[in-house]
């Protein structure tokens, strides 16, 4: 097990530049999720980590120790590929053997037929044998030993290929989109069981995903890649509550945030389509700006007490939640609003609805998407409450 | 074909009420079957299973190209052949012909793929380059390597002379002429081998590539050995088949470059077909020896689909 330390990593294809200097400090044990949009260069990133790519420029260290420039075989790391990549002519018993195969027998003891006359083979494979089924025990393939891929369902087929990643020891676990080819039900299940995996091996996880549900839920800290830069690293709770860059925020969360064109007069006020909101900035900051309000921070109030209001063109029942999509003058998309089961009921398609938050839940951010922090004033807050 | 479109024309036939029109409705459904097998079958009774069936019948009489009359005499060609010298002599050299040119023209075919694929640069100049011997005409060929091979002036001797070694008679040699065959054997035909190991080298999925990298299969030989060559495992069987199947039917490097010779050290299973179908008019006995040699082709097509098929395909 090994911290995972990157410096300034830069990659270029041809000219596309993939990687745009990337840093990136990953602690001895910890669970980070690299997640973007597809293109953003998470899949480059972890594949330079891996050796299967080499960096442009830049420093990779792992567990101190300099790997730039060493093949893959030589950085000990273990890696779960999108497609499993199993051996399809190896039984399970054997994909799982390979990574043990070539690290503790020669090369006389792998050669065919061969093997068993040069002493030692038989020991190895033993204990070789004995680490297998302990893997077999805990992700519950002891009776698929015997198959070949070819007679895996998608679930069981992922659970091989981390069986072969956890076989041996390496200083870190490289996992890139493991559940994206697995259907919904099986990856929120597997979500659980990679989570619980990674709390008993305590080793670092790297931990690939396009899937912001994947990496609020299994991961330590997230890195948030967009455009080949990490635009923040952060606890999910962080990155939720406190996105640094709109694009973070339009990310992370689902549905996604609200985000609303507003002006600000010379005092720093906020306003909305022509409303005045409850919200200011330092004076002189910025004279438009975007209001991000995630659909749970919004909640129905009678017209009068309304700082936005819009009309129900669609209701999305969840069971447990409601989302109302309502169509807002000030907005090109409709606005989401997120209700508890209960108080979404009364409310009809095409009724017109008034809604208000609490200001504290208000994320702005400027025209290039920087997060700006805002000023509570004391007249705001009467404004909101009196 | 009138009844085919009928049928097709009244898809509500089957729920016809009365038993009589059920029963018009199963005919009208066979005939129009035979109709659409009959071209197919009769095509392939012309011009496979039909030869194929002559030669077996021919095989069993004294028939010889031109004669007016013929009769049937049993196995008596069978019991000739099996107790002609020549024949044992043809069937081994054919044999020994095959275990050179099976085994070197795979291994060179795939030996060439791998350095093909390895590297991007040239890579279609030197397919084109090794590809060419399967293009030529074969005929054309082995006059050049006739030339080639010349005792006095071909290139090959003088080359060994230059370099100060004793000169050959590649063809007139009883030891050297089947292994100058087959040299010439392996040169026409692991161009083809290549190709096919490339389209299968293609198909390898590079993921397993990593995967075998990230498991620390450190040098190429050991991912060759855990990917590439089980993976190549269905191309492997294919080409290995077809070697077989074309190096059984070695004829015209013979028939230009020796004509069986010296004293039958290169007599080959489909040459001695030839010389006793068409030069000594024996079709008969000609036709025996095609027997034979369709019975090695269907065993190896039988091992194929039997055992092979079963390890290789997963």
């Amino acid at each position: 097990m090994a911290p995972v330390r990157l410096r300034d990593i830069r990659k270029n294809f041809e000219r596309v530049e993939v990687l745009k200097g990337v840093d990136l400090d990953i602690a001895d044990g910890e669970f980070v999720s690299l997640v973007g949009p597809s293109g953003c260069g998470k899949s480059t990133l972890l594949r330079i980590i891996a050796g299967l790519e080499s960096q442009t420029s830049g420093r990779i260290e792992i567990g101190s120790e300099n790997v730039d420039g060493m093949p893959p075989a030589t950085r000990n790391l273990a890696m779960v590929f999108q497609s499993y990549a199993l051996y399809p002519h190896l039984s399970v018993f054997d994909n799982i053997a390979v990574p043990l195969r070539m690290r503790r027998l020669s090369r006389l003891q792998r050669a065919p037929l061969l093997r068993w006359i040069v002493p030692g083979t038989r020991g190895h494979e033993r204990s070789i044998k004995g680490d297998i089924i302990q893997v077999a025990e805990l992700l519950g393939l002891q009776d698929l030993l015997g198959r070949k891929p070819a007679q895996l369902s998608g679930g069981q087929r992922q659970r091989v290929a981390v069986g072969r990643a956890i076989v041996r020891e390496p200083r870190a676990f490289l996992l890139d989109e493991p559940l994206s080819n697995l259907d919904a039900k099986l990856r929120v299940h597997m979500r659980t069981e990679i989570a619980q995996l990674h709390r008993r091996l305590g080793a670092t996880f790297i931990y690939v995903t396009h899937d912001q549900a994947e990496a609020m839920t299994m991961s330590d800290r997230i890195a948030v890649m967009m455009d080949g830069n990490i635009v923040q690293v952060g606890t999910p709770d962080q990155i939720y509550d406190d996105p640094q860059d709109l694009r973070v925020a339009e990310f992370i969360g689902s549905p996604k945030i609200n985000v609303l064109d507003a002006s600000v007069d010379a005092d720093g006020r906020i306003g909305l389509a022509g409303v005045a909101l409850p919200l200011a900035l330092r004076r002189g900051s910025a004279d438009k700006v975007r209001i991000g309000l995630r659909p749970e921070a919004l909640r129905l109030v009678p017209m009068r007490e309304a700082l936005i209001d819009g009309i129900v063109a669609h209701r999305e029942n969840l069971g447990a939640e409601v989302l109302l999509h309502l169509d807002v003058p000030a907005s090109a998309q409709p606005v989401i609003v997120r209700l508890d089961h209960g108080k979404a009921r009364t409310v009809a398609i095409g009724a017109k609805v008034g809604v208000t938050f609490a200001p504290e839940t208000a994320l702005c951010f400027d025209a290039a998407g920087r997060r700006l922090p805002l000023v509570e004033t004391a007249m705001l807050r009467e404004a909101v409450h009196g | 074909m009138a009844d085919g479109s009928g049928l097709l024309a009244s898809p509500q036939a089957p729920v016809a009420s009365t038993p009589h029109r059920a029963q018009l409705y199963m005919l009208k459904r066979a005939l129009a079957t035979i109709s659409l097998l009959l071209p197919a079958v009769a095509l392939m009774l012309l011009l496979l299973i039909g030869p194929v069936a002559t030669v077996v019948v021919m095989s069993l009489t004294d028939y010889q190209l031109g004669a007016a009359a013929w009769s049937f005499v049993g196995l008596h060609n069978y019991v000739e052949l099996f107790g002609d010298r020549v024949f044992w002599q043809s069937l081994r050299n054919t044999l020994m012909y095959v275990a050179i040119v099976v085994p070197a023209s795979v291994a060179l075919g795939l030996g060439t793929a791998l350095l093909i694929e390895a590297r991007s640069s040239l890579r279609f100049f030197y397919r084109s380059v090794f590809f060419i011997p399967v293009m030529a005409t074969l005929i054309a060929m082995a006059i050049s390597w006739e030339y080639m091979l010349h005792p006095q002036f071909g290139l090959i001797n003088l080359m060994l002379k230059a370099i100060g070694l004793p000169a050959q008679a590649w063809l007139s040699d009883p030891a050297l002429v089947l292994p100058t065959l087959a040299v010439i054997g392996v040169w026409q035909l692991f161009g083809f081998n290549m190709v096919l190991f490339l389209a299968g080298l293609v198909s390898i999925p590079h993921y397993l590539y990593e995967a075998a990298e990230m498991d620390g299969a450190r040098s190429a030989w050991s991912r060759f050995r855990l990917v590439t060559w089980p993976m190549l495992g269905p191309v492997t069987m294919f080409v290995v088949l077809i070697s077989a199947i074309r190096s059984f039917q070695v004829f015209d490097t013979v028939h230009v470059l020796t004509k069986g010779g010296p004293s039958k050290a290169s007599e080959v299973l489909l040459y001695t077909m030839y010389s006793e179908g068409f030069e000594f008019f024996r079709s008969g006995l000609a036709a025996t020896i095609a027997v034979v040699f369709l019975a090695f082709v269907l065993l190896l097509t039988l091992v194929k689909a039997r055992i092979l098929d079963k390890r290789v395909h997963y």
